[in-house]
């Protein structure tokens, strides 16, 4: 989305380059109307192929000059054979038939160029989300590296028989807080939160940010009770949470729902396991 | 206005030479259009492969023993069912050891088959082993290879694809690269004329007329039809070119001539840019020169033998593409001589032709429709439109194109001389490999 952008950036700039260089020929020969109609026609003739080539791209691009250099061409002898013998062809008629062609090359390689740039710069974007494993605000997993390691922790869990517990930490009215402290004091908040709940927990539960405001914990070798301990200790922590804003130094408080599920015995499916932690939220009223 | 004798000339020339850059121009915009539908979808011609015909692909081989181990591997691990095709090797006549390495091969492969020709009954000409192989052919299709070749995998694959769909195609013609395009100028040469005559000669004709030139390799074509002729002919020594004229003339059903007469049906030879083979080209500037003036001197035979039958030849069109390749050689090649002697003369300023002025103009714009022809041509093969095969055109025209001046001046006296001697011995005019 932003290359198009870009892309559509460079195209105008272009444009409107060509344009100004245009207007100013033309305001040149208005001025000095000696200058002969026929070079200006040339002119005009050229730019179009300008245009034509950055538009329609290399290989279309030459085919108009080609047509256009076949033309002209056409024209200069045609001229040069019925006004007879004497008529000299002078230098200037001549750089045309070069021209055209350069000028619909260069443009041409210029359009596909910068096609080409923002064509791979798009690939590496959409790759780079794929490769994507973190969440950039918080350093912890992002939701696809959750899900990869919850798979992992379910096949562990089967294979030596420990209990295994996810918990969610959903924060209440998140958007309502960002429409009036703005994304600068959320991203704060949501800084100091990761780092409280990376205080309060061991080093082997993996944290991961699934959304703007939901925290999910994997925690291995842990039962529902244990699990029940935890959340005491992180609701404790988290409603007595104070953050100042930036500006006015007031302390802003939060709201947290908390859904914990423990493995079962015959639940493999990482999606439906945390599904079961996400219908607890709902019943964490405080 | 008075015109002299000489302007007469001039202008006769002139024109000749205008109407065919015209042609060039509509045969690269049809090249290109054709490229545009190929591309757009080159999976659609699979749609109608229901099942695999059998195919037996012939590979003519006279001392070939630093190719033919590539090549018949490349054969063979082609994307095509084992048992839907086998490889005919025929072996004329080497005196090298490419005997040896075909009898290693057989023991690998089940498929293919040598056909070992030995001295006083071979030897005559890649015809005369291309029709020894087609004896022994069981295929419903035949295809073709040198025995440079590398074909790419589903090379055989698109062949077939594209002869099926329609029973009015004799013949299809894939596309040919240049394995060693990086090798010196020379072969970088051959690698951007390569690209100009399949992408506007074949291509743009295919698109305009419904016409292409068998090269000679990567080509597949119905036994019934090379049956009905009678094979290749063997006193030909451009034999590709002279069968492309044949199956032209061959109507495309039994009643051949009432079909001809009443629907103007033929049979057809497709260009089919899809399928890809890789051949090696001349490297040193010797073997190239050997190797063009027989295929000059070919192509002269086919003029000589069908000119003066164009008015009575069935097709039209492809009565008007002999006449084109006529021009090329006759008309065009004088023209552009004259034209070379003016250009020196306006250079070194020694005098004033009338009539210059426009020969002058018709030259420059040769030279640069010839740049941007090929330039378009090469852009259309992926990887090829850089600027340094750019820069290469542009002195291609002063060297390259020279010297085919050169050669095609060289091979008219040496077919002319054997016409006046009475020599017609055809042997094999072998391209050295590297």
């Amino acid at each position: 989305m932003e290359m198009r952008n870009t892309k559509r950036l460079i195209d105008g700039g272009i444009i409107l380059t060509l344009t100004i260089f245009v207007i100013i020929v033309t305001v040149i020969f208005i001025s000095y109307q000696q200058l002969p109609i026929n070079t200006y026609i040339l002119f005009a003739l050229n730019t179009l192929l300008i245009a034509l080539a950055y538009w329609l791209g290399l290989v279309r691009g030459l085919i108009a000059g080609m047509v256009a250099v076949f033309f002209y061409g056409t024209y200069l002898m045609y001229g040069a054979v019925t006004k007879g013998p004497m008529m000299e062809i002078s230098y200037q008629q001549i750089v045309w038939l070069f021209l055209f062609p350069f000028s619909s090359y260069i443009s041409g390689k210029l359009s596909e160029t910068i096609k080409e740039a923002v064509e791979r710069s798009e690939k590496y974007i959409k790759d780079m989300e794929e490769l994507v494993l973190l969440d950039k605000e918080t350093g912890f997993s992002n939701a696809k590296k959750f899900y990869l390691d919850l798979s992992e922790e379910i096949s562990k869990s089967k294979r030596y028989g420990t209990p295994l517990s996810i918990m969610l930490i959903k924060i209440q009215y998140f958007d309502e807080l960002r429409s009036i402290y703005g994304d600068t004091v959320c991203s704060n908040v949501i800084i100091n939160i990761s780092k409280k709940i990376a205080e309060h927990t061991r080093d082997i539960d993996k944290k991961a940010r699934l959304e703007k405001d939901k925290f999910a914990l994997i925690l291995s070798n842990t039962d529902e009770k244990g699990a029940l301990v935890l959340k005491e200790r992180l609701t404790n922590f988290l409603e007595n949470l104070e953050i100042s804003d930036g500006k006015d130094r007031r302390q802003l408080k939060f709201s947290f729902k908390i859904g914990i599920a423990q493995l079962e015995d015959k639940e493999k499916d990482a999606i439906a396991f945390k599904e079961r932690a996400e219908r607890e939220l709902e019943y964490d009223v405080g | 206005m008075d015109l002299t004798l000489m302007d007469m000339l001039f202008l006769y020339a002139l024109i000749s030479i205008w109407i065919m850059l015209l042609y060039h121009i509509l045969l690269t915009f049809s090249g290109y259009k054709y490229h545009d539908e190929i591309y757009k979808d080159p999976g659609a011609v699979f749609s109608t492969l229901k099942e695999y015909p059998f195919v037996s692909i012939l590979v003519p081989a006279h001392n070939e023993e630093k190719v033919i181990e590539r090549s018949v591997k490349a054969i063979m691990n082609m994307d095509y069912p084992q048992d839907r095709f086998e490889l005919i090797v025929i072996n004329d006549c080497s005196s090298d050891r490419t005997g040896e390495i075909l009898q290693e091969l057989l023991q690998e492969y089940n498929n293919l088959k040598v056909i070992t020709v030995l001295p006083p009954e071979g030897g005559r000409g890649k015809a005369a082993a291309l029709n020894r192989g087609l004896e022994e052919a069981r295929g419903e299709y035949i295809a073709v290879y040198d025995a440079d070749n590398t074909p790419e995998r589903m090379a055989l694959r698109y062949l077939v694809a594209a002869i099926v769909q329609d029973p009015q195609l004799a013949c299809v013609v894939g596309k040919f690269r240049t394995r060693n395009k990086d090798k010196n100028i020379l072969t970088r040469f051959i690698n951007i004329e390569t690209l100009g005559f399949q992408w506007i000669s074949q291509a743009g004709r295919w698109k305009l007329f419904n016409i292409s030139t068998i090269p000679g390799t990567n080509y597949i074509i119905r036994k019934n039809v090379i049956d009905r002729l009678g094979g290749w002919n063997e006193k030909a020594i451009t034999e590709d070119t002279e069968l492309s004229v044949r199956v032209y003339e061959l109507g495309y059903r039994e009643d051949s001539e009432f079909s001809l007469q009443i629907y103007g049906l033929g049979y057809k030879i497709k260009f089919f840019p899809l399928a890809v083979t890789w051949e090696q080209e001349p490297e040193t500037w010797k073997v190239w020169f050997k190797q063009r003036t027989r295929w000059v001197r070919g192509n002269i035979y086919v003029i000589g033998k069908y000119l003066f039958k164009l008015l009575s030849m069935k097709r039209k069109v492809v009565a008007l593409d002999i006449f084109y390749f006529f021009s090329i050689y006759f008309l065009f090649l004088s023209s552009v001589i004259i034209s070379d002697i003016i250009f020196i003369i306006v250079i070194l300023d020694i005098s004033h032709l009338t009539l210059q002025g426009p020969f002058f103009v018709l030259w420059i714009l040769a030279y640069v429709l010839f740049v941007t022809e090929m330039a378009i041509a090469i852009n259309l093969e992926k990887g090829e439109g850089n600027i340094k095969n750019i820069l290469l055109i542009a002195i291609m025209y002063f060297t390259y194109c020279q010297m085919w001046i050169v050669l095609t001046l060289r091979s008219f006296l040496l077919s002319f001389k054997d016409k006046l001697l009475g020599i017609k011995t055809v042997k094999w005019y072998k391209t050295e490999r590297f």
